[in-house]
């Protein structure tokens, strides 16, 4: 009795000393974490809008500190809701990602980041706009860049989601990403659905090519651009008239 | 003293973790597409295996019998998380390409192996010094195969290019049984030209 006794109490001073140090380590690296997170999405939009902060191999080539500035200084944020009506009081630094994603409990969104560039030399602008929706497994993320007509798309970037990676994985692949480059959302003025065809099939000005063996990864990205485009646009009509 | 010293260089060449006991292949094989998240894996896992060592060693005559593989499972997933927390604060970039291995320390046979066949029957200084030794022995393993897949597979080292920009870049190298036919290329060479065991027994 006397030794198991011994052997429990053991074993609860050695959990407790484990979760002390954990608990400790875990709270005093924090901070730092959440900030790596916030900078990696700055990233995403800088490098969408075609800003230069990736090399061609995908790596960070300016630092944390210059991501920041860049992005206070050149980026203007703002938060829609789903009706794409601004939502005053929520700035887009205090979204999470629970909070621009979709929620798999409601099948909801319930806020829109919107990020607008505006390069100096030009005057010229473009808009990087958040969409996620499922995929075959789970939620894709991406940020879509328009340019100043607002339906031209001017890049496009894949930057989280747990497809298979070498099937529907693919749709991180420059090969995929860069295609969306000059496609349109819009036509004459009113919304056009956007498509992912069969990869070999003639493309026009409204669709991509997609990918082999991927069919059901590419018809929730394309379920998901043409859902949450059409929110933002509600926005953009506010903008052109 | 001389058996300190052969505790820290035997794991090195003679009984290396990954080409003498293959142990810890895993992780071996999925790393080291880049020298620098071998290099960074390799850290890891010294740091792991040394302290694991030194605190099972602290404890070995206090460790009730019956729960002696909980205690030390319990020991060394707590180093590994701090491990991981560490990197994902300050290597947020490596952190992300090293994904779950650095979680899947925990059950990389090196650790466990040296800490039951080690650290439980000698004294601290002896067990810091077989962990570090083990863990340079993988990590000399690890590095080398990184360069040499890094070298052919993508012409660059340490992400600088090297090889000439004509250079063909060799895929089978980037993918794992490239990994899988180095480490055997190494473990063949090990043997028949360092290890000095097995001339001693011809």
């Amino acid at each position: 009795m006397g030794e198991q006794i011994k052997t429990i109490g053991f074993a609860t001073a050695v959990c407790l000393v484990c979760s002390l140090l954990l608990s400790v380590v875990y709270s005093s690296l924090r901070e730092e974490q959440e900030a790596n997170k916030a900078n990696e999405v700055k990233v995403k939009v800088l490098s969408v809008l075609g800003l230069e902060v990736l090399d061609e191999k995908g790596r960070q080539i300016k630092t944390n500190e210059e991501i920041v500035e860049m992005f206070t200084s050149q980026i203007e944020g703002m938060v829609l809701d789903s009706n794409g009506k601004m939502v005053e009081g929520v700035s887009v630094g205090d979204l999470t990602a629970e909070d621009i994603n979709l929620r798999l409990k409601t099948g909801q969104k319930e806020y829109y980041p919107l990020y607008i560039y505006k390069d100096k030399t030009t005057g010229n602008k473009k808009y990087a706009i958040h969409m996620s929706g499922m995929g075959l497994w789970s939620v894709v993320k991406a940020y879509m860049a328009m340019n100043s007509d607002l339906e031209t798309i001017s890049g496009m970037v894949f930057y989280d989601h747990a497809e298979t990676p070498g099937l529907g994985g693919e749709i991180e692949k420059d090969f995929f990403q860069n295609q969306f480059e000059g496609k349109r959302m819009r036509e004459k003025g009113k919304l056009k659905e956007f498509n992912i065809i069969k990869p070999g099939l003639e493309t026009d000005d409204f669709c991509i090519s997609g990918i082999s063996a991927a069919t059901m990864t590419c018809n929730g990205v394309k379920a998901f651009i043409n859902k949450d485009f059409k929110v933002y646009n509600m926005y953009f009509d506010t903008i052109r008239n | 003293m001389a058996s300190n010293k052969r505790i820290l260089c035997d794991p090195l060449t003679d009984n290396n973790p990954i080409t003498w006991q293959v142990l810890g292949v895993c992780s071996a094989l999925a790393v080291t597409t880049q020298v620098k998240t071998a290099i960074v894996m390799s850290l890891a896992l010294t740091f792991v295996l040394c302290f694991s060592n030194l605190v099972i060693s602290l404890l070995r005559k206090v460790i009730p019998g019956k729960i002696r593989m909980i205690v030390e499972l319990c020991v060394i997933a707590t180093l590994v998380i701090i491990a991981d927390q560490f990197l994902k604060a300050k290597m947020y970039d490596v952190s992300k390409q090293l994904s779950v291995f650095v979680g899947l320390i925990i059950t990389n046979c090196i650790v466990m192996g040296r800490a039951e066949a080690f650290a439980l029957q000698n004294k601290p200084f002896a067990s810091v010094l077989d962990g570090i030794g083990n863990g340079l022995g993988y990590s000399i393993v690890l590095v080398a195969v990184a360069a040499i897949r890094e070298l052919l597979g993508s012409g660059t080292l340490l992400g600088l290019q090297v090889m000439p920009e004509a250079y063909p870049c060799n895929t089978l190298m980037i993918l794992p049984p490239g990994a899988f036919i180095i480490i055997g290329l190494l473990i063949w060479f090990q043997r028949v030209y360092i290890s000095k065991t097995l001339r001693e027994e011809e």
